[in-house]
């Protein structure tokens, strides 16, 4: 009988398992034809995800039944000096939901690729060992049982993201995005790896040997609060600001929004993993996990609000002009994400990890669908050129209407943590933000019945008729559409299940009130995009620096650029005349000295003493020798 | 007997080797010549790992393979050879570097073999014989041999002006600190003698507490001087910038040698013997060491010259090293000296994949690369490899040697403890550029425009995969047991904390 704990290691490395197989079978020279091939990756890496998604599901239920138990193990793997790193499994409710969310998505994933792969068949091997590789660092991510693992194997996923997004590497866009998005998450990776390193000595400064296992999750909160107490609190609240910074970064917030939209160049089943769970959600789980030692510098989460609302914000409202399908989508993920960060900014654990769900199913499912139309219509990806599609693919138009209606929070899973949240901010008196989340929502109704509008309502703009959308990927979206309406009932239903850990099952209460304001804002941004886009009885606003700041991404790219290259070449440019005219001068000082001297001793040893050069010299150094004297002579006088 | 004759013959072999080559035994055979030399250095190699292991295994011992006699002078106390850690350590790295360096001569190196391969031979020998000299004057004529190695080395193959240039100040500011340094030993020589005690550098480092710290000053500042040039450190960084700008293939041993001879130089001597004059400049150190980070990071993001920036970038890893050693914790100083390792293997490795680069486009210059993934799939694979221990990524050397540099420079415990941990957070901060600079240079060379046109790229030639095949091996097996050198380096770094007194 092979226990949970073997089960949950097997989840874990089967997919790293299924990548050496089929990186295996692409080096050995078996010489199959290249379809068998093709279709042996797919069905490997399928059984692989299908495999996982079973048994995520078993630890899921699990953890909900043995409430209060945490599955945890580990292996020492890696000792130096007197620092010992563990690999290890740490499985909570939290980590338990965040698995059975990814091995979800990731099965969507491989159940979406084959129709897409098969389109021009290129890279199907490499597409798998890279999809394979993503779901292992995943997993080894979402379960993992302490910091360093967390850190180490975010920095792995950097890797495969910045490989996905440089995977069609003969486009210039995908090398000029990958090569943003690795530089962005390698620094934001750099920061949050110099945070940890720095808690893992303070927290244990008293102590002669660091214990196991090394900044474990278990007692992350003892941890805490040793350091907080032993340390200088500027040290402390300096090491939270470095782990704030490294997740805002990585979870792509205003001005790193690259992290996200960067990878618009990546194959679309993988582009809509990364947009929904990856990017966002590694971030935001890294923060839930050390929510306790944040907790303990409450002057921080202020940042997380600010960043929060300002990307949630900015991402709307240039989603709001964008007319790219893939850039749409990457908005709309950066901009939830934004909201789920805004939402631990007020300490609303539980309510974050409700909306971050929620709006991760709705994103993931507007996603595959509008990429599932990208694939009918001969991968059109504007949809200034789309149009009518709503007779011609009636699924996908429920699909994503279901997912933008979600999203809008006008019913469905969108709908709770959405109540909640405004019930809380208007509970809590914060007016201010109580605004900007109302704008935010109103702003998303708008871009996502935008889109909705443009691209199955009118007529079809395109010049290749669409096709039909393989069985395949429909079925991939109806598993998504299911989550995607009922989720939010049910976790709403049994939070108190969820959380019974950690017990903060306290989402809060919604306001009656704040629910119907709510939904008048939103309908209003529906109805404006319906005025229009569709009946066209208005023009579309023309508030120009609005449009110019939408269509630029408020300037995002260009601070991430001036921070960094601009102001790096800037500051380059000054080393680099200090090292062509300054050092290399210096270096000439002793070369032309000698010169000198050499030309002096030279002349001197010519025995002509009446030369001018002899008396000049012998002048310049008798006034000399006088301005000294008489110099020194002053002084002693005085 | 036996122990009279090992170090000394171990460190002198290379250079009968050399000898062998260019007094012409092989006469003009080129093939003849540079199988002895390969084949010869293989087996050295494998000597130096044997000595590395017996070392790391017999810790006890002082000095692995002692060689002690006398024919200095009467009054020097006898010559002594003999192996620390970190000293066996870079003699097995520097053999490997010789070593694949010699592999990819064969394509990189085409005339003046007779001299190449002997010369590169005698440097081996005289870093050999620097490492584990326990005489003075035997240290500085090692240390004055080599460079005038590096020198010949490279006027006649580097017939560049920059690269002349750079030899010549090279040699300069050498040979002005080994004679400062010259000087500051006879002092110790005489105080020891005075003292009746066998003047040599295991009893000057046994007995240094009982020196003052005005004439440990004095010895103090020439043996950081060579160090700093060798490192190097600003603004000493100019010369040996002329060699690297100039070097192919081959030549990477040359300045690597370099590097790894100065950071032993300040591991033995500055930090370990001169502990207590240390401890004072250590903060000071430190900051300097954070400044070359920040200025040598910036100085290769925005250079255009692909060996020049690699050479800022080197410049740059090292100076992290020197910083974690300032931290004058333990796992700071093995975090140094891994960062040393890992540094010289990565490195060796970017350098051949960048001169194989700029070999195929015949310019160094990045605006002129591109697009070089799809001609040559193994080279732009390798390289990604390297790039990413370079990065820092898990699984890598560079990883490890990071996580251990990072946390030495927050378990400090110095009186000045502060200052240190603000250069730690100030190295993440610099490394940053330098980091953007190799994923630019990366995708500068191997993807963007094809600037294939007008080349006839060709991938890897076997000698020159199987070279950096053995780098990345050791790279990615280093990240993944780091406990091969930590282990053997711990032991190394207890007894340099031993040495002082918080």
């Amino acid at each position: 009988m092979i226990d949970i704990l073997t089960l949950a290691y097997f989840m874990v490395f089967i997919p790293l398992i299924c990548a050496v197989v089929v990186l295996s079978l692409k080096l050995l020279p078996l010489k199959l034809p290249q379809k068998i091939c093709d279709c042996a990756n797919s069905a490997l890496s399928m059984l692989a995800s299908f495999l996982t998604l079973g048994i995520s599901l078993l630890l899921f239920e699990y953890t909900l039944t043995y409430q209060g138990y945490v599955l945890e193990n580990n292996y020492p793997v890696c000792a130096m000096q007197n620092i010992l790193l563990y690999f290890g499994i740490y499985t909570d409710n939290l980590s338990g939901i965040f698995i059975v969310l990814l091995s979800l998505f990731f099965f969507i994933a491989n159940i979406f690729s084959f129709r897409y792969l098969l389109q021009n068949r290129q890279g199907f091997a490499r597409f798998y060992i890279y999809l394979n590789f993503m779901q292992f660092f995943a997993y080894c991510f979402f379960a993992s049982s302490n910091l360093i693992q967390s850190v180490v194997f975010m920095m792995a996923q950097s890797l495969m993201l910045y490989l996905f997004a440089n995977f069609y590497f003969q486009k210039p866009l995908s090398q000029e995005n990958s090569k943003k998005v690795f530089e962005t998450n390698v620094a934001a990776d750099l920061i949050l790896f110099g945070a940890s390193v720095a808690f893992l000595y303070f927290s244990t400064i008293a102590t002669d040997t660091i214990n196991a296992p090394t900044l474990g999750f278990n007692n992350i909160n003892s941890l805490g609060l040793y350091s907080f107490a032993s340390l200088n609190p500027l040290i402390f609240a300096l090491i939270c600001l470095l782990f704030i910074i490294g997740a805002v970064i990585k979870s792509a917030q205003y001005p790193f929004s690259i992290c996200a939209n960067g990878n618009s160049q990546a194959p679309n089943p993988v582009f809509s993993i990364i947009i929904s769970l990856i990017v966002p959600g590694q971030a935001i789980f890294l923060l839930l996990r050390i929510f306790p030692l944040l907790n303990l510098t409450p002057a921080l989460f202020e940042i997380l609000k600010i960043a929060g609302i300002i990307t949630a914000l900015t991402a709307a409202l240039s989603a709001a002009k964008e007319n790219d399908i893939k850039q749409i989508c990457a908005d709309l993920a950066v901009s939830q994400a934004g909201i789920s960060l805004f939402i631990l900014g007020f300490k609303m654990y539980d309510v974050c990890i409700f909306y971050f769900l929620c709006a991760a199913f709705g994103v993931a499912l507007v996603s595959y669908t509008l990429n599932t139309v990208s694939y009918s219509t001969g991968s059109q990806e504007n949809i200034k050129f789309l149009g009518g599609l709503r007779e011609k693919l009636p699924f996908l138009t429920c699909a994503y209407l279901a997912g933008a209606i979600s999203l809008c929070g006008f019913v469905f899973s969108g709908f709770y943590p959405k109540a909640i949240l405004l019930g809380n901010l208007s509970h809590a008196g914060k007016t201010i933000y109580l605004t900007l989340i109302l704008i935010c929502s109103f702003v998303t109704a708008f871009y996502l019945f935008r889109v909705y509008f443009r691209v199955f309502e009118g007529n079809y703009r395109g010049t290749i008729e669409p096709k039909r959308a393989s069985r395949t990927m429909i079925a991939a979206i109806l598993i998504l559409l299911l989550p995607c309406i009922f989720f939010g009932f049910i976790f709403y239903n049994k939070a108190g299940a969820f959380f019974t850990l950690s017990g903060r099952a306290n989402l809060g209460g919604s306001n009656p009130f704040m629910n119907v304001l709510a939904f008048l804002i939103s309908a209003a941004g529906y109805y404006l995009a319906y005025n229009i886009y569709f009946t066209k009885r208005l023009h579309s606003l023309r508030i120009r620096p609005l449009r110019r700041l939408a269509a630029r991404r408020f300037f995002a790219d260009d601070i991430r650029d001036f921070i960094f290259r601009d102001f790096i070449l800037f500051v380059y440019r000054i080393f680099a005349f200090f090292e062509k005219y300054v050092l290399a001068f210096f270096y000439a000082i002793p070369a032309f000295l000698s010169a000198v001297i050499s030309f002096i001793v030279q002349k001197t040893q010519s025995a002509d003493l009446n030369s001018r050069f002899f008396k000049a010299l012998i002048w310049i150094f008798l006034i000399t020798l006088f301005t000294c004297l008489i110099y020194f002579k002053t002084g002693v006088v005085r | 007997m036996e122990n009279t004759v090992n170090t000394f013959i171990y460190s002198l072999l290379p250079l009968l080797a050399g000898l062998v080559i260019f007094l012409g035994l092989f006469k003009n055979n080129v093939v003849l010549i540079r199988r002895f030399a390969k084949y010869f250095s293989l087996l050295f190699f494998v000597l130096s790992v044997y000595i590395f292991f017996f070392k790391s295994s017999n810790f006890e011992l002082d000095h692995v393979f002692l060689s002690t006699f006398y024919p200095i002078s009467p009054f020097s106390g006898g010559y002594i050879t003999g192996f620390d850690t970190p000293g066996s350590l870079f003699a097995a790295l520097i053999s490997l570097i010789v070593l694949i360096c010699f592999v990819c001569a064969k394509s990189s190196i085409t005339k003046k073999q007779k001299i190449f391969y002997p010369f590169v031979l005698f440097l081996e020998s005289s870093a050999l014989v620097l490492i584990s000299a326990g005489d003075f004057y035997v240290f500085c004529a090692a240390a004055l041999f080599e460079v005038l190695c590096v020198y010949i080395l490279a006027n006649i193959f580097m017939p560049q002006k920059t690269a002349r240039q750079g030899t010549k100040e090279y040699l300069i500011l050498n040979s002005f600190f080994i004679f400062l340094l010259t000087g500051a030993f006879s002092l110790i020589f005489a105080l020891l003698r005075h003292n009746g005690i066998d003047a040599n550098i295991p009893n000057f480092i046994h007995n240094c507490r009982d020196i003052s710290s005005s004439i440990l000053f004095i010895v103090f500042i020439p043996l950081l001087g060579l160090s700093m040039i060798k490192l190097p450190f600003f603004p000493l960084h100019r010369p040996l910038l002329g060699i690297i700008e100039n070097s192919n293939a081959s030549f990477a041993c040359v300045f690597l040698t370099e590097f790894i001879l100065g950071f032993y130089i300040f591991i033995k001597f500055n930090l370990y013997a001169l502990a207590p004059v240390f401890q004072v400049f250590a903060p000071i150190i430190a900051i300097f060491a954070i400044f070359n980070v920040i200025y040598f990071s910036i100085l290769a993001f925005g250079q255009i010259d692909l060996k020049k920036s690699l050479g800022y970038f080197a410049f740059s890893q090292s100076s992290t090293a020197i910083c974690a050693a300032c931290s004058l914790s333990i796992q700071g100083i093995e975090g140094a000296i891994f960062q040393c390792f890992s540094q010289s293997l990565i490195l060796l490795g970017l350098f051949l994949c960048f001169c194989f680069a700029s070999k195929i486009f015949k310019t160094t210059k990045l605006p002129f690369m591109g697009a070089l993934a799809t001609h040559c799939p193994k080279l732009a694979a390798l390289c990604f490899i390297l790039t990413l221990a370079a990065l820092a990524m898990p699984f890598t050397s560079g990883f490890c040697a990071r996580f251990l540099c990072l946390c030495g420079g927050f378990s400090t415990e110095i009186y000045s403890q502060n200052i240190i941990w603000i250069c730690t957070i100030l190295i993440l901060i610099g490394l940053i550029p330098g980091m953007f600079y190799l994923i630019k240079v990366y995708q500068n060379i191997f993807f963007g425009t094809d600037e294939c046109e007008k080349c006839k790229p060709h991938d890897l030639l076997r000698h020159n995969t199987v070279a950096l095949l053995i780098i990345v091996g050791c790279v990615c097996a280093l990240g993944i047991t780091p406990c091969i050198l930590s282990d053997a380096v711990s032991k190394y770094a207890d007894m340099v904390i031993s040495m002082f007194l918080f």
